[in-house]
């Protein structure tokens, strides 16, 4: 891209732009199945009440698809999570591209390595328990 | 099949066209071992998950817990640069490849078998136990063949992202359609811009990937149909 435009852009921009990309795909998707997972019947039910549209959808749908939704999305996260090290690969200066670059320094490749997956397993544990405690302080139930 | 390409679209992109595609088989070849290599894997890690053993079930627990946290990419490099550094000796870019693919599959497809199992109802497994059938019995008699009707379709939109991931193993140089694009992408021949190469790529991988998903989804609608 940066060939074509005729101009470049800090490198985090384009993998932004490409992770971002990449995760609205999911995302969609798990919006979808979320909202038509909700059943006919609560729409219904709520359009007899009386309630208008935008209430049906903040108050009634919103909440549940949340609920439904948080398991699936927060394992998405973890996972787009340990994909980002890909983004090294156009010269992001992240962990796995810091890893390379001492690596390419030092030829300890096992060690460097060990280190970072150990770092990612990790970060993707504090993710991972972070995410469980806000669904668990902001809903009242455990995962 | 080179000079029908060339005919077709000219010197520089009719090569590149028809290397970029016979450079896709290894891709697939890649994908297919680690499906099945995986899923022999992943099948023994099911097993040790569901057996009523405290401690087995914990090293199965453990195995998925790892694999699923550690990047793919990182065990690329691991088994690829790393333990070859440690031991003083060359691995192969493709037995690297195949094993760091095998267990990042193994890790995914274990829990997504888990959960078809556990998707049958608890029900069943008391019912067969009430008909004095063991553990083993009631697995392949029972539970199996209800819980392979759920499996099917996550298994294969999981395929979908094993090809995928093997656009990773040209990292360690293992020589797939990533590999070769790349370098022809790198190389200074008029007509072989990146911007010409790498959405080109991206429509292969497309063409390999779709049709599994369309799959995958006829299948689930069919499943649902039929419960």
């Amino acid at each position: 891209m940066p060939l074509l435009l005729g101009y470049v852009w800090p490198f985090w921009c384009h993998a932004l732009l490409a992770l971002t990309i990449n995760f609205s795909g999911y995302f969609a998707e798990i919006l979808r199945s979320g909202f038509e997972s909700t059943s006919k019947g609560q729409i219904e039910a709520a359009n007899a009440l009386n309630l208008n549209r935008y209430y049906i959808f903040r108050k009634i749908i919103l909440p549940q698809t949340i609920i439904k939704m948080f398991p699936s999305l927060s394992s998405q996260f973890i996972f787009i999570f340990l994909t980002t090290g890909i983004i090294s690969e156009v010269g992001v200066t992240e962990l796995t591209h810091a890893g390379l670059y001492i690596d390419s320094r030092s030829f300890r490749s096992f060690e460097i390595f060990i280190v970072l997956s150990v770092l990612y397993v990790l970060l993707s544990l504090i993710f991972k328990s972070t995410l469980e405690f806000v669904f668990k302080k902001t809903l009242g139930k455990s995962l | 099949m080179e000079e029908l390409f060339i005919n077709l679209f000219g010197k520089p992109e009719g090569i590149i066209i028809s290397q970029l595609i016979s450079a896709c088989r290894f891709t697939i070849y890649l994908s297919l071992i680690a499906f099945l290599g995986g899923g022999v894997i992943s099948s023994l890690i099911v097993l040790m998950r569901i057996v009523p053993n405290n401690i087995l079930n914990y090293i199965s627990f453990i195995y998925t817990w790892l694999f699923q946290s550690v990047p793919l990419l990182m065990l690329l490099f691991l088994i690829g640069l790393g333990v070859p550094r440690l031991l003083g000796f060359d691995i192969n870019p493709w037995i690297a490849a195949t094993i760091s693919l095998i267990l990042f599959t193994s890790a995914y497809l274990s829990e997504v078998w888990r959960g078809s199992i556990q998707a049958v109802s608890n029900g069943q497994w008391e019912a067969a136990n009430s008909l004095n059938l063991n553990f083993f019995q009631t697995l392949k008699l029972i539970i199996l063949p209800q819980a392979i009707k759920f499996s099917v379709a996550p298994t294969i939109s999981f395929l979908i992202q094993i090809i995928k991931g093997t656009s990773l193993a040209y990292i360690i140089g293992f020589h797939d359609l990533m590999l070769l694009g790349k370098r022809w992408a790198n190389a200074p021949v008029p007509g072989s811009e990146p911007f010409i190469i790498f959405p080109l790529m991206a429509v292969m991988y497309f063409c390999l990937c779709y049709p599994l998903a369309i799959y995958a989804k006829h299948i689930e609608r069919k499943t649902l149909f039929n419960n």
